[in-house]
């Protein structure tokens, strides 16, 4: 899905949060730091939104993996700190 | 000022927010850290035994915690892979240091808490999970029963929280995350005893209206209903029919958003409730007397005089009159019927007034 967002505007202390509006006006807060180097209000961004079934799996496998390693610390039983 | 501490059970509180000197007696802390929207919850046993449930959205918690003079923690716990609970959590262990860390083993997850679960790996933490059966946690006299885990639910996180009771002699906390109807009903037919008659309870899932129902407070019978929940939140918490439920209930509220850090302490037969608002914090410790007592004192609509009534805001002589005239009242919302008084003005002065 490709997404047409423009930034309306720069808020916050440091104006750090930009304001995307997509065409039909909803406004989404986003951080400025993640926006493409030189962003400027007005400009009209590009987003791709897709589904990443791959990453998606090696997180969950990876996560598992790790939890799986957690497990064998686990005294068992009631615990007295 | 020294007031008299609450009774456990089951004694109505007869003021809700007292400011107290330090006890000179050796009390549990447990604090409802302002973190936003989000929970972090701060317990300190008498034995000096500390445990963190949840971290809130941000390593912001640490600048709390260490406000508070906590130098090192035994336990932390993530209720639920959700990042309104865990944020902070990496930015605690790695200043704090803990020696255990309590998690379920639900799958949901993301790089983010991917990334959190290396660095207890990495830095040598025990890590504990519950099980079916519940399981104790001993911090000197402060026992956190762990609730026996429901099987995973995939739909919905919240519904994977972990469930803890706090008990200090007869003084109970019920904490259960973001937890909805179905982890609710799993834990009401297996441990019911676990959940029964709690001093304090904390509303799940920030006092949304998935969090609490009457058979839940009915069961839990808490003397005091706390919210965890950031200021102006774009989620709508707490629900309104929430804070109207509990409101029926006779249940006073606390709400971070509204009070700030709340803090609670027992010794084990007695407890006060401590907040320091957030238009009145100073340092750590420090309560402003005058403003929390002139803000806390409730007003009873069935007893209170006129002059009492016009202390409420947006409430003047006329409106007294004709709220002393619609005695007696059954509940708060039953203002209702009073001319002059609709939703707005209710929601209002609602968190002012009781109905004995």
């Amino acid at each position: 899905m490709n997404l047409r967002l423009s930034i309306d505007r720069f808020e916050g202390r440091k104006k750090e949060i930009a304001v995307l509006l997509t065409d039909d006006g909803t406004q989404i807060n986003f951080p400025k730091r993640l926006l493409p180097k030189g962003s400027r209000a007005g400009d009209i961004l590009s987003f791709v939104i897709e589904r990443d079934l791959e990453a998606t799996r090696q997180v969950a496998e990876q996560t598992r993996a790790v939890q799986d390693q957690l497990k064998k610390t686990d005294p068992g039983g009631d615990i007295r700190l | 000022m020294s007031l008299p501490w609450h009774f456990a059970s089951p004694l109505h509180p007869q003021q809700l927010k007292t400011v107290l000197k330090p006890p000179t007696i050796k009390t549990a802390t447990i604090d409802f850290l302002d973190v936003g929207q989000g929970d972090a919850i701060l317990i300190r046993s008498p034995d000096g035994k500390t445990a963190l449930i949840d971290a809130g959205p941000s390593k912001e918690i640490v600048r709390l915690i260490r406000e508070r003079g906590v130098k090192s923690i035994d336990l932390v716990v993530v209720s639920h892979h959700h990042a309104d609970h865990y944020g902070g959590m990496d930015a605690v262990i790695k200043t704090f240091r803990p020696r255990f860390f309590l998690a379920t083993d639900s799958s949901h997850t993301t790089p983010h808490y991917l990334k959190l679960l290396r660095l207890v790996r990495d830095s040598g933490i025990t890590a504990i999970f519950p099980t079916t059966s519940p399981r104790k946690i001993e911090l000197g006299s402060v026992v956190l029963t762990v609730m026996p885990q429901p099987p995973e639910n995939h739909e919905d996180e919240n519904d994977n929280s972990i469930g803890i009771r706090v008990q200090h002699g007869s003084f109970s906390t019920l904490l259960t995350g973001d937890s909805q109807a179905e982890e609710r009903a799993f834990w009401e037919r297996h441990v019911p005893e676990l959940i029964q008659n709690c001093t304090v309870l904390k509303l799940a899932h920030h006092g949304s209206k998935n969090g609490t129902d009457a058979r839940w407070l009915s069961l839990v019978n808490p003397r005091l209903a706390l919210i965890s929940v950031g200021e102006g939140n774009e989620y709508g918490h707490p629900s309104p029919q929430t804070l109207a439920l509990v409101s029926r209930m006779r249940i006073p509220i606390l709400r971070t958003d509204q009070d700030g850090t709340i803090t609670i302490r027992s010794d084990g037969k007695h407890w006060e409730s401590v907040v320091s608002s957030r238009s009145a914090r100073g340092p750590p410790g420090e309560v402003h007397e005058n403003q929390a007592r002139q803000k806390d004192r409730l007003v009873d609509v069935n007893t209170a005089s006129s002059a009492e009534l016009e202390s409420l805001p947006g409430i003047g002589p006329a409106l007294a009159r004709r709220i002393i005239e619609g005695r007696p009242y059954r509940t708060v919302d039953d203002l209702l019927r009073i001319k002059g008084i609709g939703e707005g003005r209710l929601a209002e002065i609602r968190r002012r007034v009781i109905v004995r």
